[in-house]
Protein backbone atom coordinates (compact mmCIF):
# COMPACT_ATOMS: atom_id res chain seq x y z
CA UNK A 1 0.00 0.00 0.00
CA UNK A 2 2.61 2.49 0.86
CA UNK A 3 4.61 1.64 -2.81
CA UNK A 4 1.10 2.25 -4.14
CA UNK A 5 1.02 5.42 -2.24
CA UNK A 6 4.53 6.69 -3.41
CA UNK A 7 3.99 5.32 -6.78
CA UNK A 8 1.15 7.47 -7.13
CA UNK A 9 2.76 10.93 -5.44
CA UNK A 10 5.34 9.90 -7.97
CA UNK A 11 7.99 9.62 -5.40
CA UNK A 12 11.22 8.34 -6.19
CA UNK A 13 11.12 4.63 -3.78
CA UNK A 14 14.52 3.78 -3.90
CA UNK A 15 15.39 7.23 -2.59
CA UNK A 16 12.27 7.12 -0.05
CA UNK A 17 13.68 3.71 1.02
CA UNK A 18 16.89 4.50 1.70
CA UNK A 19 15.93 7.54 3.50
CA UNK A 20 13.25 5.44 5.58
CA UNK A 21 16.31 3.23 6.36
CA UNK A 22 18.13 5.91 8.47
CA UNK A 23 15.63 4.33 11.42
CA UNK A 24 17.16 0.93 11.09
CA UNK A 25 20.19 1.70 13.18
CA UNK A 26 18.22 2.74 16.03
CA UNK A 27 15.65 -0.19 15.88
CA UNK A 28 18.22 -2.78 15.30
CA UNK A 29 19.74 -2.40 18.87
CA UNK A 30 16.58 -3.26 20.44
CA UNK A 31 15.93 -6.00 17.63
CA UNK A 32 19.32 -7.92 18.28
CA UNK A 33 18.32 -7.98 21.89
CA UNK A 34 15.10 -9.47 21.06
CA UNK A 35 16.98 -11.58 18.64
CA UNK A 36 19.29 -12.62 21.93
CA UNK A 37 16.13 -13.28 23.80
CA UNK A 38 15.37 -16.36 21.61
CA UNK A 39 12.11 -14.36 19.93
CA UNK A 40 13.93 -13.96 15.84
CA UNK A 41 10.06 -13.30 14.54
CA UNK A 42 9.78 -10.67 17.02
CA UNK A 43 13.31 -8.82 16.26
CA UNK A 44 12.32 -8.88 12.28
CA UNK A 45 9.09 -7.64 12.92
CA UNK A 46 10.23 -5.25 14.96
CA UNK A 47 12.69 -3.90 12.26
CA UNK A 48 10.15 -3.84 9.65
CA UNK A 49 7.68 -2.18 11.56
CA UNK A 50 9.98 0.53 12.19
CA UNK A 51 11.41 0.98 8.48
CA UNK A 52 7.30 0.85 7.22
CA UNK A 53 6.49 3.77 9.80
CA UNK A 54 9.12 5.65 8.61
CA UNK A 55 8.38 4.99 5.14
CA UNK A 56 5.24 6.48 5.63
CA UNK A 57 5.98 9.07 7.80
CA UNK A 58 8.30 10.11 5.04
CA UNK A 59 5.88 9.61 2.28
CA UNK A 60 3.01 11.79 4.57
CA UNK A 61 5.94 14.55 4.56
CA UNK A 62 7.08 14.39 0.81
CA UNK A 63 3.12 14.39 -0.57
CA UNK A 64 1.57 17.11 1.57
CA UNK A 65 2.51 20.10 2.68
CA UNK A 66 3.06 20.99 6.77
CA UNK A 67 -0.13 23.56 6.53
CA UNK A 68 -2.05 20.50 5.19
CA UNK A 69 -1.31 17.26 7.75
CA UNK A 70 -1.49 20.19 10.67
CA UNK A 71 -4.42 21.67 9.20
CA UNK A 72 -5.78 17.46 9.40
CA UNK A 73 -4.37 17.09 12.69
CA UNK A 74 -6.39 20.22 13.94
CA UNK A 75 -9.70 18.23 12.23
CA UNK A 76 -8.95 15.17 14.39
CA UNK A 77 -8.76 17.58 17.62
CA UNK A 78 -5.35 16.67 18.39
CA UNK A 79 -4.53 19.17 21.09
CA UNK A 80 -3.55 22.35 19.93
CA UNK A 81 -0.66 22.38 21.54
CA UNK A 82 1.15 19.59 20.10
CA UNK A 83 0.35 20.90 16.44
CA UNK A 84 2.19 24.66 17.57
CA UNK A 85 4.75 22.33 18.51
CA UNK A 86 4.96 20.37 15.13
CA UNK A 87 4.68 23.90 13.36
CA UNK A 88 6.84 25.84 15.30
CA UNK A 89 9.62 22.78 14.95
CA UNK A 90 9.19 22.42 11.61
CA UNK A 91 10.02 26.42 10.62
CA UNK A 92 12.74 26.06 13.44
CA UNK A 93 14.52 23.76 11.44
CA UNK A 94 15.05 25.98 8.48
CA UNK A 95 16.62 28.41 11.48
CA UNK A 96 19.20 26.43 12.86
CA UNK A 97 19.72 24.90 8.54
CA UNK A 98 19.93 28.24 7.79
CA UNK A 99 22.24 29.03 10.36
CA UNK A 100 24.23 25.96 9.81
CA UNK A 101 25.35 26.87 6.52
CA UNK A 102 26.26 30.70 7.13
CA UNK A 103 28.41 29.04 9.53
CA UNK A 104 29.51 26.52 7.51
CA UNK A 105 30.48 29.04 4.88
CA UNK A 106 32.57 31.75 7.23
CA UNK A 107 34.39 28.22 8.49
CA UNK A 108 35.14 27.13 4.87
CA UNK A 109 36.65 30.68 4.27
CA UNK A 110 38.76 30.80 7.24
CA UNK A 111 39.83 27.42 6.00
CA UNK A 112 37.81 25.03 7.19
CA UNK A 113 38.02 23.60 11.00
CA UNK A 114 41.99 22.20 10.59
CA UNK A 115 43.45 18.60 11.72
CA UNK A 116 41.04 16.13 12.95
CA UNK A 117 41.99 16.80 16.45
CA UNK A 118 41.34 20.48 16.56
CA UNK A 119 37.88 19.67 13.94
CA UNK A 120 36.36 17.69 16.72
CA UNK A 121 37.30 20.54 19.24
CA UNK A 122 35.92 23.34 16.73
CA UNK A 123 32.67 21.36 15.36
CA UNK A 124 32.01 21.10 19.71
CA UNK A 125 32.11 24.38 19.80
CA UNK A 126 30.25 25.24 16.28
CA UNK A 127 27.66 23.27 17.55
CA UNK A 128 26.77 25.00 20.68
CA UNK A 129 27.19 28.41 18.73
CA UNK A 130 24.71 27.13 16.28
CA UNK A 131 22.54 26.90 19.24
CA UNK A 132 23.09 30.08 20.72
CA UNK A 133 22.59 32.08 17.34
CA UNK A 134 19.69 30.19 16.22
CA UNK A 135 17.82 30.60 19.75
CA UNK A 136 18.52 34.49 18.44
CA UNK A 137 17.60 34.14 15.54
CA UNK A 138 14.15 32.19 16.40
CA UNK A 139 13.62 34.68 19.21
CA UNK A 140 13.60 37.43 16.06
CA UNK A 141 11.04 35.26 14.34
CA UNK A 142 8.75 34.89 16.99
CA UNK A 143 8.82 38.63 17.98
CA UNK A 144 8.00 39.53 14.35
CA UNK A 145 5.19 36.61 15.05
CA UNK A 146 3.52 38.87 17.59
CA UNK A 147 3.93 42.11 15.88
CA UNK A 148 1.60 40.40 13.20
CA UNK A 149 -1.11 39.74 15.60
CA UNK A 150 -0.11 35.75 16.14
CA UNK A 151 -2.28 34.47 19.52
CA UNK A 152 -1.07 31.14 19.44
CA UNK A 153 -2.58 29.37 16.60
CA UNK A 154 -1.70 28.99 12.70
CA UNK A 155 -4.46 30.20 10.81
CA UNK A 156 -4.93 28.16 7.63
CA UNK A 157 -5.15 30.11 4.28
CA UNK A 158 -7.48 27.28 2.62
CA UNK A 159 -9.05 26.18 5.31
CA UNK A 160 -9.25 22.17 4.31
CA UNK A 161 -12.96 20.95 5.89
CA UNK A 162 -13.68 17.01 6.34
CA UNK A 163 -15.67 16.34 3.65
CA UNK A 164 -17.72 13.33 2.31
CA UNK A 165 -14.63 12.41 -0.28
CA UNK A 166 -12.34 11.57 2.81
CA UNK A 167 -14.96 10.24 4.86
CA UNK A 168 -14.77 7.60 1.51
CA UNK A 169 -10.72 7.40 1.70
CA UNK A 170 -10.26 7.23 5.27
CA UNK A 171 -12.89 4.05 4.95
CA UNK A 172 -11.81 2.76 1.69
CA UNK A 173 -7.61 2.69 3.75
CA UNK A 174 -8.89 1.28 6.72
CA UNK A 175 -10.86 -1.72 5.01
CA UNK A 176 -8.09 -2.59 2.45
CA UNK A 177 -5.28 -2.72 6.07
CA UNK A 178 -7.92 -4.71 7.71
CA UNK A 179 -8.40 -6.69 4.59
CA UNK A 180 -5.04 -7.22 3.69
CA UNK A 181 -4.09 -7.81 7.69
CA UNK A 182 -6.54 -10.68 7.79
CA UNK A 183 -5.72 -12.30 4.37
CA UNK A 184 -2.50 -12.72 5.40
CA UNK B 1 -1.56 68.08 13.86
CA UNK B 2 -2.98 65.41 15.94
CA UNK B 3 -0.18 63.18 17.77
CA UNK B 4 -0.39 59.30 17.28
CA UNK B 5 2.43 58.25 19.07
CA UNK B 6 3.22 59.73 22.55
CA UNK B 7 5.58 58.47 25.30
CA UNK B 8 7.10 59.43 28.13
CA UNK B 9 9.56 59.06 30.39
CA UNK B 10 10.13 55.28 29.29
CA UNK B 11 13.20 53.19 30.92
CA UNK B 12 14.04 49.50 30.32
CA UNK B 13 16.79 47.63 32.03
CA UNK B 14 17.28 43.88 29.85
CA UNK B 15 17.49 41.18 32.14
CA UNK B 16 21.51 40.94 32.03
CA UNK B 17 20.89 44.69 33.88
CA UNK B 18 21.69 47.15 30.93
CA UNK B 19 20.22 49.92 31.49
CA UNK B 20 18.99 50.84 27.62
CA UNK B 21 16.39 53.15 27.95
CA UNK B 22 16.73 56.00 30.42
CA UNK B 23 13.85 58.12 30.28
CA UNK B 24 12.85 58.60 26.66
CA UNK B 25 10.16 61.04 25.82
CA UNK B 26 9.11 61.01 22.28
CA UNK B 27 5.76 62.17 20.23
CA UNK B 28 5.01 61.59 16.35
CA UNK B 29 2.38 63.46 14.28
CA UNK B 30 -0.15 61.70 12.11
CA UNK B 31 1.64 61.91 8.56
CA UNK B 32 4.88 62.62 9.54
CA UNK B 33 7.84 60.98 9.41
CA UNK B 34 10.83 60.84 12.33
CA UNK B 35 14.27 59.30 12.00
CA UNK B 36 15.67 58.11 14.87
CA UNK B 37 19.62 58.25 14.67
CA UNK B 38 22.71 56.96 16.73
CA UNK B 39 25.44 54.73 16.90
CA UNK B 40 24.79 50.99 17.47
CA UNK B 41 23.68 50.05 21.10
CA UNK B 42 22.38 53.28 21.81
CA UNK B 43 18.48 51.66 22.11
CA UNK B 44 16.93 52.69 18.94
CA UNK B 45 15.89 49.12 18.37
CA UNK B 46 14.39 48.73 21.91
CA UNK B 47 12.76 51.89 22.06
CA UNK B 48 10.72 51.17 18.54
CA UNK B 49 9.96 47.10 19.67
CA UNK B 50 8.49 48.88 23.30
CA UNK B 51 5.58 50.70 20.35
CA UNK B 52 3.72 47.39 19.75
CA UNK B 53 4.44 45.55 23.18
CA UNK B 54 7.30 43.22 22.13
CA UNK B 55 9.19 45.03 25.29
CA UNK B 56 7.66 46.12 28.01
CA UNK B 57 9.50 48.64 30.22
CA UNK B 58 8.59 51.46 32.80
CA UNK B 59 6.86 55.01 31.43
CA UNK B 60 3.71 55.46 29.57
CA UNK B 61 3.28 54.73 26.13
CA UNK B 62 0.28 56.23 24.11
CA UNK B 63 -0.89 54.67 20.47
CA UNK B 64 -3.56 56.92 18.78
CA UNK B 65 -5.02 58.00 22.01
CA UNK B 66 -5.00 54.03 23.50
CA UNK B 67 -2.78 53.40 26.60
CA UNK B 68 -0.59 50.47 25.88
CA UNK B 69 -1.47 47.91 28.45
CA UNK B 70 -2.23 43.85 28.07
CA UNK B 71 -6.34 45.18 27.12
CA UNK B 72 -4.89 47.17 24.37
CA UNK B 73 -2.13 44.97 23.01
CA UNK B 74 -4.13 43.42 20.20
CA UNK B 75 -5.59 46.41 18.90
CA UNK B 76 -2.34 48.40 19.21
CA UNK B 77 -0.46 45.49 17.49
CA UNK B 78 -3.10 46.20 14.44
CA UNK B 79 -2.00 50.28 14.60
CA UNK B 80 1.79 50.04 14.68
CA UNK B 81 3.11 47.60 11.86
CA UNK B 82 6.92 46.76 12.26
CA UNK B 83 9.59 46.07 9.54
CA UNK B 84 12.22 44.52 11.16
CA UNK B 85 16.08 44.84 10.35
CA UNK B 86 16.60 41.26 9.39
CA UNK B 87 13.78 40.79 6.76
CA UNK B 88 14.44 36.63 7.19
CA UNK B 89 13.26 37.02 10.79
CA UNK B 90 10.00 38.26 9.76
CA UNK B 91 9.82 35.74 6.30
CA UNK B 92 8.35 32.19 7.93
CA UNK B 93 5.49 30.91 5.62
CA UNK B 94 5.92 28.72 3.32
CA UNK B 95 5.15 30.97 0.26
CA UNK B 96 4.93 34.71 -0.46
CA UNK B 97 1.17 34.79 -0.17
CA UNK B 98 0.56 32.79 2.78
CA UNK B 99 3.47 34.81 4.80
CA UNK B 100 1.61 38.40 3.79
CA UNK B 101 -1.66 36.97 4.83
CA UNK B 102 -0.51 35.94 8.15
CA UNK B 103 -1.14 39.07 9.50
CA UNK B 104 -4.73 39.30 8.06
CA UNK B 105 -5.87 35.99 9.68
CA UNK B 106 -4.76 37.08 12.53
CA UNK B 107 -6.70 40.21 12.75
CA UNK B 108 -10.02 38.04 11.70
CA UNK B 109 -10.17 38.41 8.29
CA UNK B 110 -11.61 35.10 6.63
CA UNK B 111 -8.89 33.61 4.66
CA UNK B 112 -10.27 34.77 0.57
CA UNK B 113 -10.56 38.10 2.09
CA UNK B 114 -7.10 38.25 3.75
CA UNK B 115 -6.10 36.45 0.33
CA UNK B 116 -7.45 39.49 -1.68
CA UNK B 117 -5.71 41.87 0.94
CA UNK B 118 -2.25 40.15 0.68
CA UNK B 119 -2.55 40.02 -3.44
CA UNK B 120 -3.43 44.18 -3.33
CA UNK B 121 -0.90 44.62 -1.25
CA UNK B 122 1.98 42.41 -3.33
CA UNK B 123 0.31 44.70 -6.40
CA UNK B 124 1.47 47.54 -4.67
CA UNK B 125 4.70 46.66 -3.59
CA UNK B 126 5.71 44.89 -7.51
CA UNK B 127 5.90 41.53 -5.91
CA UNK B 128 2.86 39.77 -7.73
CA UNK B 129 5.31 37.82 -9.21
CA UNK B 130 6.17 35.99 -6.47
CA UNK B 131 3.17 34.88 -4.95
CA UNK B 132 3.72 31.39 -5.17
CA UNK B 133 7.52 31.61 -4.20
CA UNK B 134 9.20 30.48 -0.97
CA UNK B 135 10.26 33.60 1.01
CA UNK B 136 14.08 32.12 1.37
CA UNK B 137 14.79 32.43 -2.35
CA UNK B 138 13.84 35.66 -3.15
CA UNK B 139 16.73 38.57 -3.63
CA UNK B 140 17.54 41.00 -0.40
CA UNK B 141 15.48 43.40 -2.36
CA UNK B 142 12.47 40.99 -2.53
CA UNK B 143 12.68 40.28 0.77
CA UNK B 144 12.65 43.36 2.38
CA UNK B 145 9.57 44.39 -0.55
CA UNK B 146 7.59 41.27 0.93
CA UNK B 147 8.12 42.19 5.09
CA UNK B 148 6.42 45.39 4.10
CA UNK B 149 3.91 44.19 2.20
CA UNK B 150 3.07 41.58 5.23
CA UNK B 151 3.16 45.06 7.65
CA UNK B 152 0.95 46.85 5.43
CA UNK B 153 -1.79 43.98 4.84
CA UNK B 154 -2.76 44.43 8.69
CA UNK B 155 -3.35 48.48 7.25
CA UNK B 156 -1.26 49.77 10.37
CA UNK B 157 -1.62 53.91 11.13
CA UNK B 158 2.31 53.72 12.38
CA UNK B 159 5.03 52.18 9.87
CA UNK B 160 8.21 51.49 11.87
CA UNK B 161 11.04 50.54 9.70
CA UNK B 162 14.28 49.59 11.82
CA UNK B 163 17.02 49.78 9.27
CA UNK B 164 14.96 49.45 5.88
CA UNK B 165 18.23 50.15 3.78
CA UNK B 166 20.45 47.22 5.21
CA UNK B 167 22.05 44.57 2.53
CA UNK B 168 20.04 46.45 -0.56
CA UNK B 169 21.90 46.99 -3.82
CA UNK B 170 21.50 51.20 -4.79
CA UNK B 171 18.94 50.29 -7.31
CA UNK B 172 16.61 48.41 -4.66
CA UNK B 173 17.02 51.07 -2.31
CA UNK B 174 16.14 53.72 -4.81
CA UNK B 175 12.52 50.89 -5.46
CA UNK B 176 12.19 51.17 -1.71
CA UNK B 177 12.53 54.98 -1.44
CA UNK B 178 10.14 55.68 -4.16
CA UNK B 179 7.88 52.71 -2.05
CA UNK B 180 8.17 54.57 1.30
CA UNK B 181 7.21 58.04 -0.16
CA UNK B 182 3.97 56.78 -1.50
CA UNK B 183 3.12 55.37 2.01
CA UNK B 184 0.65 58.11 3.41
CA UNK B 185 1.56 56.19 7.24
CA UNK B 186 3.25 57.75 10.02
CA UNK B 187 6.98 56.35 9.59
CA UNK B 188 9.17 56.16 12.66
CA UNK B 189 12.42 55.27 10.58
CA UNK B 190 15.39 53.89 12.32
CA UNK B 191 18.44 54.22 10.30
CA UNK B 192 22.09 54.87 10.63
CA UNK B 193 21.36 56.21 7.39
CA UNK B 194 21.59 59.81 7.15
CA UNK B 195 20.69 60.32 3.06
CA UNK B 196 18.04 57.85 3.41
CA UNK B 197 17.10 59.93 6.70
CA UNK B 198 17.09 63.57 4.33
CA UNK B 199 15.32 61.95 1.83
CA UNK B 200 12.28 60.45 4.03
CA UNK B 201 12.25 62.49 7.66
CA UNK B 202 11.30 65.94 8.10
CA UNK B 203 12.53 65.56 11.97
CA UNK B 204 15.04 63.61 13.49
CA UNK B 205 15.79 62.36 16.89
CA UNK B 206 19.57 61.16 18.24
CA UNK B 207 19.58 58.71 20.92
CA UNK B 208 23.04 58.39 22.79
CA UNK B 209 23.57 55.66 25.84
CA UNK B 210 19.60 55.10 26.03
CA UNK B 211 18.44 58.62 26.07
CA UNK B 212 17.22 61.14 23.59
CA UNK B 213 20.62 63.20 22.83
CA UNK B 214 18.99 65.80 20.51
CA UNK B 215 15.54 66.87 18.31
CA UNK B 216 15.52 68.76 15.09
CA UNK B 217 15.34 68.76 11.63
CA UNK B 218 17.70 65.88 10.26
CA UNK B 219 20.04 68.42 9.01
CA UNK B 220 20.64 69.58 12.29
CA UNK B 221 21.48 66.73 13.35
CA UNK B 222 23.47 65.32 11.38
CA UNK B 223 25.30 68.16 11.46
CA UNK B 224 25.26 68.37 15.47
CA UNK B 225 26.12 64.70 15.89
CA UNK B 226 28.46 64.60 12.77
CA UNK B 227 26.29 62.12 11.50
CA UNK B 228 27.33 61.52 7.95
CA UNK B 229 30.10 59.56 6.18
CA UNK B 230 30.21 62.94 3.89
CA UNK B 231 31.63 64.84 6.54
CA UNK B 232 35.53 65.69 6.93
CA UNK B 233 37.12 63.40 9.43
Amino acid sequence: MLILAAVAARLPIPALAARAALVLPFSATFAIITWWSGDAIRAIALAEKSFLSGLAALLLVASTPVTGWTAALNAFRIPRMLILVIQFLYRYLFVVADQAQRMRLAAQCRRGLGKRGGRFQAAAGAVSMLFARSWQRADGVYRSMLARGFRGRFIPVTPAPFRFADAIFLAASMAACIGLRLAL
Amino acid sequence: MSIVVQVRGLRYRYPDGTLALDGVDFHLNAGECVALLGANGSGKTTFVQHLNGLLDGEGSIEICGLPLGPDTLERIRTKVGVVFQDADEQLFMPTVLEDVAFGPLNLGLAPPLALTRARTVLERVGMTHALDRSPYHLSAGEKRRVAIAGVLAMEPEILVLDEPTTFLDPPARRDLLRLLRQLPQAKILVTHDADLARDLATRAVFFDHGRVAGEGTVLEIVQRFNWSADFPL
